[in-house]
């Protein structure tokens, strides 16, 4: 049980360190962004990278983020009737739905994204949206590491959810 | 594997969503849960890889990293304290019309919500400062929370909103236009609503209090001065965004990078 729990924590902390680590990708975009426009407007001169690297960037924010999302409880419900419900109503939906929609959706997401992140590179894939052509494996590997996170804070939540059912449905 | 009509597919699939919406279950996973379980079901194994395609798709979608910069904006604006200036200059000067104060609300919402596009940025800004105002002046309290309310959320109509950023690229549409376009309907909106609260006010005075001369008693020189120091930096944001969509100077992608940067030079300037 105490193991169980350092695992617990020591997700958590990844996912929530990693959620604020990525937050400042948002700067990095702002400069690189207005950088390609100064670039294109006054000096007559645009980037190649900077199209590609923003959209890299961006997904990695978004799937990077999506583990510390989910540790925060923020993905976005409709709590119509949700707020209605007493705890224990709250975490058996919770664990129902974790099992039978999260799980096996992004189980399988998450290894079809490391199998796809092997081939690239593998191969050395290149993307082709700019003929700037960089590997594509840095950032398969990064969005594949971003979904597999956050598949393991689900997983380790839904291990939550269980223990505080047994402990009789309070919250936690 | 399991052969339905598309009919049978459709409810099905779309009853599950309902279920697990209205449940309360959070909507993307369950988005993504009905679709993964209909797709083995009917496809089979490979539904994953249209699934991680799809994904890549999305996610190099230049357009929607538009997204977090004017979220990043809102934040950016809510954080300097424009709203207050811009309240307790309008205060000044509406706030001898009955309802004054609730048609500066949805005048600082209307300007809050050119220069962010996100709701919640405006609503609380205008919670936090014009409902203690009209509370302590008498105001109803219909009145007050309607008017922060319908104030606020005309942010997610009136360009930049973050609505129309994803709704274009998924309907093939054009953010631009569609900014523009969502234009005329958002001062359309804020200028009935304006009427509405003085409509209102002159049926029903008790409503509005207007406030008491001696909380007026400001030189106009000073009420000028206050109006054109909190007017000026949003201004200055919502050209630096809206202008460079409109005049075709950058994509909305690059315009909100630019707002973003503004914004901060905002914050710098607020300081």
């Amino acid at each position: 049980m105490k193991t169980m729990q350092a695992i617990i924590d020591r997700v958590g902390f990844v996912s929530d360190w990693s959620g604020r680590l990525v937050s400042w990708i948002n700067i990095v975009l702002i400069i690189t962004i207005t950088y390609d426009v100064i670039m294109r407007y006054v000096f007559n001169a645009p980037t190649d990278w900077s199209y590609t690297l923003s959209y890299m960037l961006g997904a990695t924010m978004f799937c990077i983020g999506q583990a510390y999302v989910q540790k925060i409880n923020g993905h976005v419900r409709v709590d119509l009737l949700y707020v209605k419900f007493s705890p224990k109503t709250k975490l058996i939906i919770d664990t129902i739905f974790t099992i039978l929609f999260f799980l096996p959706t992004f189980f399988m997401v998450s290894r079809n994204l490391w199998i796809n992140f092997f081939y690239a590179f593998h191969v050395n894939e290149k993307a082709i949206h700019s003929t700037w052509y960089p590997l594509t494996w840095p950032y398969k590997l990064l969005i594949a590491i971003g979904i597999s996170l956050f598949f393991i804070q689900g997983l380790v939540m839904l291990i939550e959810h269980f223990r505080n059912l047994a402990k009789g449905g309070a919250s936690s | 594997m399991i052969d339905l009509s598309p009919e049978w597919i459709t409810i099905l699939m779309f009853t599950a969503i309902l279920v697990g919406i209205l449940l309360g279950y959070p909507l993307a996973i369950v988005l993504a849960g009905v679709a993964t379980i209909t797709g083995i079901l009917i496809e089979g194994p490979q539904v994953f890889s249209m699934f991680r395609l799809r994904m890549h798709g999305i996610m190099s979608n230049y357009i929607f990293l538009a997204v977090p910069l004017f979220i990043f904006m809102g934040n950016m604006v809510e954080r300097t304290g424009a709203a207050e200036k811009m309240f307790n200059a309008l205060h000044l000067w509406l706030g001898g019309i009955r309802g004054g104060l609730a048609i500066a609300t949805i005048i600082i919402g209307t300007i809050l919500a050119a220069c962010v596009g996100v709701i919640a940025a405006s609503v609380v800004m205008l919670a936090l400062i014009a409902i203690p105002s009209m509370l302590k002046r008498g105001y109803s309290k219909s009145l007050t929370c309607g008017a922060v309310c319908a104030g606020g959320s005309l942010g997610i109509l009136i360009p930049p909103s973050i609505m129309l950023v994803i709704y274009g690229p998924t309907a093939s549409l054009s953010v631009g236009k569609l900014f523009m376009a969502a234009f005329m309907p958002g001062f359309l909106l804020s200028a009935l609503y304006i009427a509405y609260i003085v409509l209102r006010c002159k049926f029903n005075p008790e409503l509005a209090p207007p406030l008491s001369k001696e909380e007026r008693a400001v030189p106009l020189r000073k009420k000028l001065n206050m109006l054109f120091t909190s007017l000026l930096p949003p201004m200055f944001l919502i050209l630096a965004v809206l202008g460079s969509i409109f005049f075709g100077i950058a994509a909305p992608t690059e315009a909100a990078a630019l707002g973003a940067l503004a914004s901060v030079l905002l914050a710098l300037a607020f300081r």
